[in-house]
């Protein structure tokens, strides 16, 4: 799957194809943070405006809404705010896994329904894959790993 | 979690708590992009990659295990997209509706258009601004 581009990087006249070129060569070379430097700056960023942010809010928001309930009012009532009908006891019973999936599932059902509600489903869908595991990743990382889940406090120009 | 792999749920209510103490709404906003992020690489090296033992599509297949060089790379490649996330969310938090919303955790207030337009503008701006830093990248492998 390839992501097509509608904008260039700058007047320089760089492509998408040079960034995933250097991004591959920067991972071989051992220059990791380059590589995702490159990649953010010549993948990413040059994705179309619009409707592809659409899926990247709705995730957001929702995960948003469970970890701010559950912090409130427990992890029960943070699956139900979002969207799924789980009681606590049956949440209890669960592997780690299974809890995580299900909130997953509560987040992504709900900004499924938000973004249908909105018309776009059928918009470009580089950023729903990625929405939607990050989401996962999120309550992964926050139900597991609690204030640890953030790594550090750097800048972007910290290198 | 215990250490059967069934979870503690009581452990997972104070680790949700922990995490909003010390990190609050922004935290939330910037490890979920911080997550964003990274899968979005993963998922660009995986278009790319046409040899299965070059070292993109290793990063990509093997997310959650794998030899321990890769294991860092991966935490490094995590550690800079928190970076970048966090260059994101910190002009997030410049805008005035969207800063108050980060702010004070009002989370409702995120099913507003008003709040959610502005968020998307921000992010295309943001996207604007780091589309042309992408030469100066390019130089550091040649």
């Amino acid at each position: 799957m390839g992501s097509a581009s509608s904008r260039s990087s700058g007047a320089s006249g760089i492509g998408y194809e040079d960034a995933k070129k250097g991004m591959n060569q920067a991972l071989e070379s051992d220059k990791t943070k380059t590589a995702v430097d490159i990649a953010v700056t010549g993948a990413l960023a040059v994705q179309p405006n619009g409707p592809a942010k659409v899926p990247a809010y709705n995730c957001l928001k929702h995960t948003n809404t469970l970890i701010q309930t559950t912090q409130k009012d427990g992890i029960g009532k943070g699956i139900q705010e979002t969207g799924k009908n789980v009681a606590k006891s049956q949440i209890a019973g669960q592997a780690a896994g299974g809890v995580v999936d299900t909130s997953q599932q509560a987040v992504t059902m709900a900004a499924e329904n938000d973004t249908v509600s909105k018309g776009v489903e059928e918009a470009n869908k580089n950023f729903n894959a990625a929405s939607e595991q990050a989401a996962k990743d999120t309550l992964g990382a926050v139900f597991s790993n609690g204030a640890d889940a953030m790594m550090s406090g750097g800048s972007n120009n910290d290198e | 979690m215990s250490e059967d792999g069934f979870i503690d749920v009581d452990q997972v209510e104070q680790n949700v708590q922990d995490f909003i103490e010390e990190h609050g709404t922004e935290g939330v906003f910037v490890v979920y992009f911080r997550q964003f992020i990274f899968r979005f690489i993963m998922q660009e090296l995986k278009s790319e990659d046409e040899e299965i033992d070059d070292i993109g599509t290793q990063l990509h297949l093997d997310v959650t295990e794998g030899d321990e060089v890769l294991q860092v790379k991966r935490e490094q490649m995590l550690e800079r997209c928190e970076d970048w996330a966090r260059d994101l969310v910190d002009d997030l938090k410049d805008d005035e509706v969207v800063g108050e919303v980060i702010e004070f955790g009002d989370f409702n207030r995120l099913d507003d258009e008003d709040v959610e337009e502005r968020v998307e503008e921000a992010i295309d701006e943001k996207f604007g601004d780091w589309a042309n830093q992408l030469e100066e990248f390019l130089e550091e492998v040649e």
